[in-house]
């Protein structure tokens, strides 16, 4: 209401063109300002309520105490006589220490995410080395083959190890042809099987970013120590191999850390007695239906990440301002 | 010496793909096997095809896998480059760091954690708030743009930053305005990293078993379920006529987008 | 300085190399990678204690040269010697040259002194030698305090330097540097220049440039070879091969110049006349090698130095003078370019010295002026 009445007192008082300034230039500056804010703000929100909110829900809960209802866990904060009380219950992080089966089983896939992450470091970097080092129009067509395999439905290549370590499956099918053994050997539903699922499904998660240290790797540094005396053993292990660490540490994070809190492979190609903490914490809540017990594994869990986390993310902050 | 080592690399690296391709390999011939087992070549045979073909619940389960992963995906592209463009162009703003750090934390966070934090939300909000009133598809679709946006992000992040900030300001010296500038100039140039971030979005949606799991309600089975209970029953081939498919898509779209790729960028 | 072609031999300016003991020789050195010709039948020896430059535009062969030298390369077919040795078949790391690279390749993991004691490392040499080495090397270089810097918290020219010193570390037979001061701006270019050249002097080591910058080459080298197209076109002194360009394109390459087109008139004897349409005059050379028949196409070449820009004609004995009109004046400073256009439309480019007071500074765009020469500055070229 009170708009017009300033633009005729601008009119009359003043020229036409401070109101079509004001007129033009500041409705579309806000547009512009709320444009701008539109574009953080809903990505921002969108984050907050469905990744950082739910932390502190499993937080919550972890406090709470199972009970058969829906939902099936006790409440934090109850009002009772009109005073809030705040019941925090211990008994499922006291859970954790008595029954050994928790811990047992961090151990356990602290261990075999280690090792799987091992393993995959003795494949990947040849490999990532013979890419890297390849003539450019060869390197992309075997980079492309590398990341293939990611695209295609990851449970369905865990499937395929099924078929090859089945006591009546390929694997045992050629070894028994070859005279090796009689009977069939027991790999499905091991920890080997464990380790050769992790290691088929991270690989390329290795290899890509040590990839991407070694082929921008400036090539006269192995030049350079060739040209002062260093011999080809040399030049890689003082020269390549230090080079290339943050690709290593970066290659070790994307696998050890998915290693340690998958599901998927060790439900389908361990046995029932080998102990991951992923499936320890899906079991508590599909089977067990205890979820301040699952919330309090998760919680544990993370804690165990924050390390690798943190240090993922040093090394990669460092490596973009490196750009 | 330098010969030596150059064997290695070369023997190393034929395991390496040997490694990787024997299983996807083995997959798509025992998908022709007519016999059951699969120590015994039964012959060649469609059948499995067709078994696949006639199974209603996994019909069922891939046309919702669908749906669910491309809404995930035009979601969480929308989203993700609205947080790249943020990132990358707007410098210093207020909880710059805890926004990256909501970035990329659910790349490298567990399924199992972040399947079953989103189900306690949805729990909580539905104790609350009353909505969601039962979970499902809507739910699945909101944890998949959770996490798949953050790989968008990266992907539009990185192509942003490569490119040359000059060209934007250039438009604004010849008087664009800020969200022409987002319509005519970024989003046009970053429009390969839009696209390789919806087909990443898509393909892991369709990926995930463990989060949709956790979130999903009564009636909403996705294909990785079904497959995952198949497969935890034992053999079934059917599942190798499935993922025979799924392989001859991926590499059929795969090379081809990388041909294209590669004709168009000469 | 207007001195004939045979008056100027080149064992003058080397007499002081060992000239029967070449430190390196190239023998029918060939480069090839696939269809392309790198290196052409390339003949080359380097003495004793030289400050030699090879020069030329990219991809001339060059690099590869320095290359084959070093070890990085191996040549499709001929010999290098070195000292005395066929290195032909060795790899980089047995060989007694060292590079200063272009990138400087300084190993980023590894402070100033771990870089200059790689090499000696890499020899098995005692740690207490090492050490000395490495401040001896500082110490030239003039690096002592950024001994414990990483090579990304030093300067442009204090990485170079670092290059220069692990690359010297180990006492080299030869020290090859690639683009040595290309990475550097202008200013520190020319204070580097005269620095390499003292340091060069005082430990006698004989180095190899190779450069595309035909200033750095002419100011540093002892000798250079011009090349092009994988051959070696000319070598001599900077000064021979400034004042006596073999060819059109090393003309043309090695500063500026004025070339202008002419036919072969006659021969008499050593003397030979051409005409120029475009200077719109006849001129009489003095050569009695120079392979030109009658009729033959051929060019007049003069530097923009030699020539004198002047309101009136000169008459006197040998100077040439043809009238022109003033186009353009650059003002340098120390010197003024003129850009004059000759009647036949041809322009011309003139450098002249700025003395105090220069009455030159008095012609000025539109004035009808001569265009002067002594006969003898200018150079008969074969097309």
């Amino acid at each position: 209401m009170g708009i017009p009445e300033k633009q005729d007192h601008f009119r009359t008082a003043n020229k036409s063109r401070i109101s079509t300034l004001v007129r033009n230039i500041l409705p579309a500056k806000k547009a512009d300002e709320i444009g701008k804010k539109t574009i953080l703000a809903v990505p921002y929100l969108w984050l907050s309520v469905f990744f950082l909110v739910p932390f502190f829900i499993i937080f919550q809960i972890s406090f709470t105490e199972a009970i058969i209802a829906r939902p099936p866990y006790t409440s934090l904060v109850e009002i009772e006589e009109g005073l809030i009380q705040i019941r925090l219950v211990t008994e499922s992080y006291l859970m954790l220490f008595e029954d050994d089966i928790y811990w047992k089983s961090y151990l356990n896939s602290a261990w075999i995410a280690a090792t799987s992450t091992l393993i995959c470091f003795l494949i990947g970097y040849p490999m990532a080395y013979g890419i890297a080092r390849a003539p450019a129009h060869t390197r992309r067509r075997l980079l492309l083959f590398i990341i293939l395999p990611f695209w295609t439905a990851f449970i369905l290549r865990v499937y395929a190890w099924v078929g090859i370590l089945n006591n009546n499956g390929i694997l045992n099918n050629i070894l028994q042809w070859l005279g090796l053994t009689d009977t069939p050997i027991q790999f499905l539903y091991t920890d080997f099987a464990i380790y050769i699922g992790i290691v088929y499904t991270y690989l390329p998660f290795m290899i890509l970013p040590i990839y991407t240290t070694l082929e921008k790797m400036d090539l006269s540094l192995m030049e350079a120590s060739s040209d002062l005396g260093g011999r080809p053993v040399t030049t890689f292990m003082r020269i390549t191999l230090p080079l290339s660490v943050p690709g290593i540490i970066a290659g070790s994070m994307l696998v050890f850390i998915p290693a340690l809190g998958e599901f998927v492979i060790p439900a389908l190609l361990g046995g029932d007695d080998s102990l991951m903490i992923g499936r320890v914490l899906f079991d508590e809540f599909f089977l067990n239906r205890d979820w301040p017990m699952a919330s309090t594994v998760a919680v544990a869990m993370l804690i165990f990440l924050v390390a690798p986390i943190v240090l993922f993310n040093h090394f990669q902050s460092k490596e973009m301002e490196a750009k | 010496m330098a010969k030596r080592s150059s064997t290695f690399v070369l023997s190393a690296m034929c395991f390496g793909y040997a490694f990787l391709y024997i299983p996807i390999f083995l997959l798509i011939a025992y998908s022709f096997n007519d016999s059951k087992l699969a120590t015994v070549w039964g012959g060649f045979s469609t059948r499995w095809y067709v078994e696949l073909f006639q199974n209603e619940q996994i019909m069922a389960a891939a046309w919702l896998s669908l749906k669910i992963a491309f809404l995930t995906a035009t979601f969480a592209v929308i989203l993700g480059t609205m947080a790249g463009i943020a990132i990358i162009r707007y410098g210093r703003f207020k909880g710059r760091m805890l926004f990256t750090g909501m970035i990329t934390a659910p790349m490298v966070m567990p399924e199992v954690i972040t399947g079953l934090s989103l189900l306690l939300l949805f729990v909580s909000m539905e104790s609350l708030l009353g909505w969601p009133a039962e979970r499902g598809t809507t739910t699945i679709i909101i944890a998949h743009v959770t996490f798949a946006m953050a790989y968008v992000t990266v992907v539009v992040q990185s192509r942003l930053a490569s490119i040359d900030q000059s060209i934007e300001e250039a438009a604004m010296d010849l008087g664009c305005r800020p969200l022409r500038i987002l319509y005519d100039i970024t989003l046009p140039m970053i429009l390969p990293a839009i696209i390789s971030g919806w087909l990443l979005a898509f393909t892991l949606s369709l990926d995930d078993l463990v989060i949709a799991t956790f979130v999903t309600g009564p009636g909403a089975s996705t294909l990785p379920m079904v497959i995952f209970s198949k497969i935890k029953l034992g053999i079934s081939p059917d599942i190798n006529a499935l993922a025979t498919i799924v392989i001859f898509l991926v590499f059929t779209g795969v090379l081809a987008s990388s041909w294209i790729n590669r004709k168009t960028s000469n | 300085m207007n001195k004939k072609v045979e008056n100027l031999s080149a064992s003058k300016n080397i007499e002081n190399f060992d000239k029967e003991k070449p430190i390196i020789e190239f023998r029918n050195v060939n480069k090839k990678f696939g269809d392309f010709t790198a290196v052409n039948n390339v003949d080359l020896k380097i003495y004793k204690g030289e400050l030699f430059s090879l020069l030329g535009g990219s991809g001339c062969g060059k690099t590869t040269l320095l290359r084959m030298l070093s070890g990085f390369e191996n040549p499709s077919s001929g010999r290098i010697i070195l000292d005395g040795v066929d290195v032909t078949d060795l790899p980089p790391y047995e060989r007694p040259v060292n590079m200063m690279f272009q990138s400087y390749a300084l190993f980023p993991h590894m402070t100033v002194a771990k870089n200059i004691a790689y090499g000696l490392e890499r020899d098995g040499l005692p740690k207490q030698e090492i050490q000395s080495r490495v401040q001896e090397m500082l110490g030239l270089v003039q690096l002592e305090q950024f001994s414990d810097r990483k090579p990304h918290q030093l300067s442009g020219g204090q990485r170079q330097r670092v290059a220069l010193a692990r690359a010297l570390a180990k006492h080299p037979k030869v020290l090859l540097l690639d683009e040595p001061l290309g990475a550097l701006d202008k200013k520190l270019r020319e204070e580097t220049q005269f620095e390499l050249m003292n340091i060069q002097q005082s430990l006698g080591t004989t180095f190899v440039v190779v450069t595309h910058d035909q200033e750095e080459a002419m100011t540093l080298s002892s000798r250079m070879a011009v090349m092009n197209s994988g051959q070696i076109i000319q070598k001599g002194t900077p000064r021979e091969v400034y004042e006596f360009p073999k060819n059109r394109h090393i003309a043309e390459f090695v500063g500026s110049i004025n070339i202008f087109d002419a036919t072969v008139d006659k021969r008499q004897g050593d003397k030979i006349f051409v005409t120029s349409p475009e200077l719109n005059s006849q001129l009489e050379f003095v050569n009695a090698q120079f392979p030109a028949k009658n009729g033959n196409e051929v060019s007049i070449a003069i530097r923009p130095e030699k020539l004198k820009i002047k309101r009136e004609a000169s008459n006197e004995a040998g100077i040439i003078s043809v009238p022109a009109t003033v186009k353009g004046i650059g003002y340098l400073g120390n010197q003024s370019t003129f850009q004059a256009e000759l009647d036949s439309g041809k322009s011309v480019k003139v450098m002249v010295q700025n003395m105090r007071h220069s009455s030159d500074r008095s012609i000025n765009i539109g004035d009808a002026v001569y265009i002067s020469w002594h006969q003898q500055t200018a150079l008969l070229l074969a097309e």
